[in-house]
């Protein structure tokens, strides 16, 4: 790919980019939120069209429109968010959009597709290809991907962010399947903000920033601290861990608390744990082990089966979200656009969602509309939104930018308790440090925090303390456990 | 005992065509309240055609009404983006008033006697072959794959490089075929068209398919069930049971009376295709 740009309304994506990769490789593409890394995989795949440059493909130039031309070419992709259908069965799922012919004949599909599944390793048989889609673990998921991109026979294969979901383990897993598929000739392009990955995997890094192309080194010759620079732009101060909390009367302290799912198992099972006045606890798992559902029974979103609350000595378990608003329990939710934000409300409106009762902002029936827009304009300064006006639609927003936003409604709104959910989604190095360090601050002010995150190493670095979810489970290591058992205790390993 | 069962697939034959069309819509995602005028309307239309024109071009015309209505149905959700359920309470709402205001005024009122129509078994027959074809099309076929697999998630269908606007087209066109053969046969079995005369059988096929799952198989046995209650209204009416005389509402009532406690008992364990109602 030679001089490829793209413009999005007023926002370069790319400015002349260039990538070159070699076959039977792989190759990581690296930068940060907003640096083009997606963008020009998408133009390799045909979802966008650059407005200048060119593509090579095996040395002849090609012009792809659309992602079925990307497909004939043998340019496959698995995106971030997998496009498994539910419903569907795996086999299925393999074949859509690809199908052999009008009239499907099973046997021979189902043929063809264990041997794809034999060239990684895997030992697919009957039971497997007809269990349901939707009930498939992330790791499936992404198995499922790879055999979705060897049935259409791709050759070029590209990664976003591959490993976001999965546990460490599996993520090795994987990479020793896409090693064994490079040695055949095929050739991976992974985009990754994880640079241990493209460290210990990748032949060569591509590095971009704010859409420009930065360097392309192999990997034998740099080191993280070189690529972390060229990401950023600048030396980052590598944040260190903050000493541990001295043992103190709690300031929450959740018993025995279990949570039921709609039917069968509980969502959360008999979990018990407490935070101490001004600590912050990092709470690590993979996605789906039950942190969304802690997060809002702890809030009294819904209910709770069994167990109780405490905070400050006095249980609450009773007591409404309203009240535990009052009491300053803030959250940062799991899905920002539908428990976050009103997409259609202004800036303004949404500064207060959830805190309008509260008396800064209202009263009585009355909102204090002065003090709502100063509170705002303070959210919004915090960590840099970028807006077309505090009384625009929210929903105008980059991600990004709506994260920076509903995050500094959590910790500028004098929280005494605050649960945070994958606070650093959409954001980038800097300001996911500026984040953390809002937290921390609050903590060093006496609140306890929670924060719920799918990157370990991102909780190592931030949090006095971190648990484990596994499951359902809520799991208390020792505060000095290392990366290698709380990675252990994530995938549910034993201590 | 032979009667009974006659009468119960004569009561079945609407229902299993109009639930077929339901289930092409909901298949392909989209929410389809609007069977009932739909029906009402290919009843109408087929009805006033065939005294014009003869049985054939009333049937195909009672379809061709159905399958406007739900090419506008298409549009209204896929293009302009109006709630599903909306524009199905609008199409009941302007069939319900369009048919009263035609057959008024289109009909001759000094006519009597039946319309000339196809015979019943041919519909009959339809509602046999019907679920059948939809559960070969489905399980093998490329078609099936993607109407199901453009229900249950057309962002991710999209993905795969199906286009699920088409799809729903196609589906919907299906749809339309299938209403307006429920209601071409509605006029052939009494031989006349009265006001309202689908009487809710468009919300019961509705009912059948959420009982059967969104399959086709317990969607046409649901039917068969309610087929046999409606017929249970027309064996017992007016006639002594165990020494009870049971008022005639009551048999009247029960096919519906059924719903509501089927839709009742069932609902917890829906299985609803996970697209529906979604682009």
């Amino acid at each position: 790919m030679r001089g490829i740009s793209k413009q999005f309304g007023r926002v370069q994506a790319l400015d002349n980019v260039g990538l070159s990769v070699t076959s039977g490789s792989i190759h990581g593409v690296v930068g940060e939120n907003g640096a083009g890394k997606s963008t020009l995989m998408k133009v390799l795949y045909g979802a966008y069209q650059a407005d200048s440059g060119e593509v090579k493909v095996n040395g002849k130039a090609v012009n792809i429109r659309s992602s079925k031309e990307a497909i004939a070419l043998g340019i496959g992709m698995v995106s971030q968010h997998y496009g498994i259908v539910p419903e569907l069965s795996m086999l299925d799922n393999l074949i859509l959009g690809a199908e052999p012919a009008m009239v499907l004949d099973k046997s021979a599909i189902r043929e063809r597709a264990g041997k794809i599944a034999a060239s990684i390793g895997l030992n697919y048989g009957n039971d497997i290809w007809d269990r349901d889609a939707s009930a498939i673990s992330a790791s499936e998921a992404q198995r499922l991907e790879i055999l979705k991109l060897l049935w259409r026979e791709a050759r070029i294969m590209i990664l976003d962010e591959p490993t976001a979901m999965l546990s460490p383990k599996d993520g090795e897993a994987l990479f020793g399947s896409l090693r064994a598929l490079t040695k055949e000739g095929a050739t991976v392009l992974l985009v990754t903000h994880r640079l241990p990955e493209i460290m210990e995997y990748c032949d060569r890094v591509t590095v971009l920033r704010g859409g420009k192309w930065i360097a392309d080194v192999p990997v034998s010759e740099t080191n993280p601290e070189q690529l972390s620079e060229l990401i950023v732009g600048r030396t980052v101060s590598v944040s260190v861990r903050p000493e541990p909390i001295p043992a103190a009367a709690p300031a929450l302290e959740v018993r025995n608390l279990s949570v039921a799912r709609d039917r069968g198992t509980d969502a959360v099972q008999n979990a018990s744990f407490a935070l101490a006045p001004g600590e912050l606890v990092g709470i690590a798992g993979v996605d789906g082990s039950g942190q969304a559902d802690l997060f809002r029974a702890l809030l009294g979103v819904t209910p709770t089966r069994e167990g109780e609350v405490l905070w400050q000595g006095q249980p609450i378990t009773s007591r409404s979200t309203s009240a535990r608003i009052e009491l300053g329990w803030r959250i940062l939710p799991e899905d920002r656009l539908s428990e976050a934000i009103v997409s259609d409300w202004s800036l303004i409106d949404n500064s207060t969602l959830g805190l309008h009762r509260l008396p800064e902002f209202a009263d009585g029936g009355k909102i204090r509309n002065q003090e709502r827009a100063a509170f705002a304009q303070k959210a919004a300064e915090k960590f840099g939104t970028k807006h077309g006006g505090l009384d625009a639609a929210i929903g105008g927003l980059s991600g990004g930018n709506q994260q920076r936003f509903v995050a500094a409604r959590m910790t500028e709104s004098g929280p005494k308790f605050f649960m945070a959910f994958q606070p650093s989604r959409g954001l980038d190095i800097a300001a996911t440090e500026d984040l953390y360090k809002a937290m921390q601050e609050r903590c060093r002010e006496g609140a306890s925090g929670l924060v719920v995150s799918f990157d370990l190493d991102e909780l190592m670095s931030h949090c006095h303390r971190v648990l484990v979810m596994f499951s359902g489970k809520v799991i208390v290591p020792p505060v000095d456990a290392d990366r290698d058992l709380l990675g252990r205790l994530m995938v549910g390993g034993e201590a | 005992m032979l009667n009974t069962v006659l009468l119960t697939l004569s009561m079945a034959t609407p229902l299993v065509l109009a639930a077929m069309a339901g289930y092409c819509s909901e298949r392909s995602g989209v929410i389809n309240i609007g069977l009932e005028g739909k029906m009402l309307m290919a009843a109408c239309v087929s009805a006033l055609v065939s005294v014009s024109h003869g049985p054939v071009l009333g049937v195909l015309a009672g379809i061709l009404a159905a399958v406007v209505m739900s090419l506008v149905h298409w549009l209204a959700t896929q293009r302009f983006g109006i709630d599903h359920v909306i524009s199905g309470m609008s199409l009941n709402a302007i069939s319900a008033g369009a048919t009263n205001f035609m057959f008024t005024r289109f009909s001759d009122p000094d006519r009597s006697g039946r319309i000339g129509t196809l015979p019943p078994l041919f519909y009959q027959a339809c509602a046999v072959i019907a679920p059948v074809a939809l559960i070969l099309y489905v399980g093998k076929t490329r078609g099936g794959l993607w109407l199901v697999a453009s229900g249950s998630d057309p962002e991710k269908a999209r993905l795969a490089g199906l286009q699920p606007d088409r799809i729903r087209l196609f589906a919907l066109v299906a749809t339309g075929l299938f209403c307006g053969l429920a209601g071409a046969y509605l006029v052939a079995d009494t031989g006349v068209f009265t006001d309202n005369m689908t009487a809710g059988r468009g919300y019961i096929a509705l009912a059948a398919l959420i009982l059967g799952g969104w399959r086709v198989g317990q969607t046409a046995l649901a039917c068969l069930a309610f087929g046999f209650l409606s017929s249970l209204n027309l064996l017992f009416q007016g006639t002594q049971l165990g020494g009870f005389n049971l008022p005639s509402e009551f048999w009247t009532s029960l096919p519906y009376l059924a719903t509501v406690i089927a839709l009742a008992g069932f609902l917890g364990k829906q299985r609803t295709p996970a697209g529906l109602g979604k682009t």
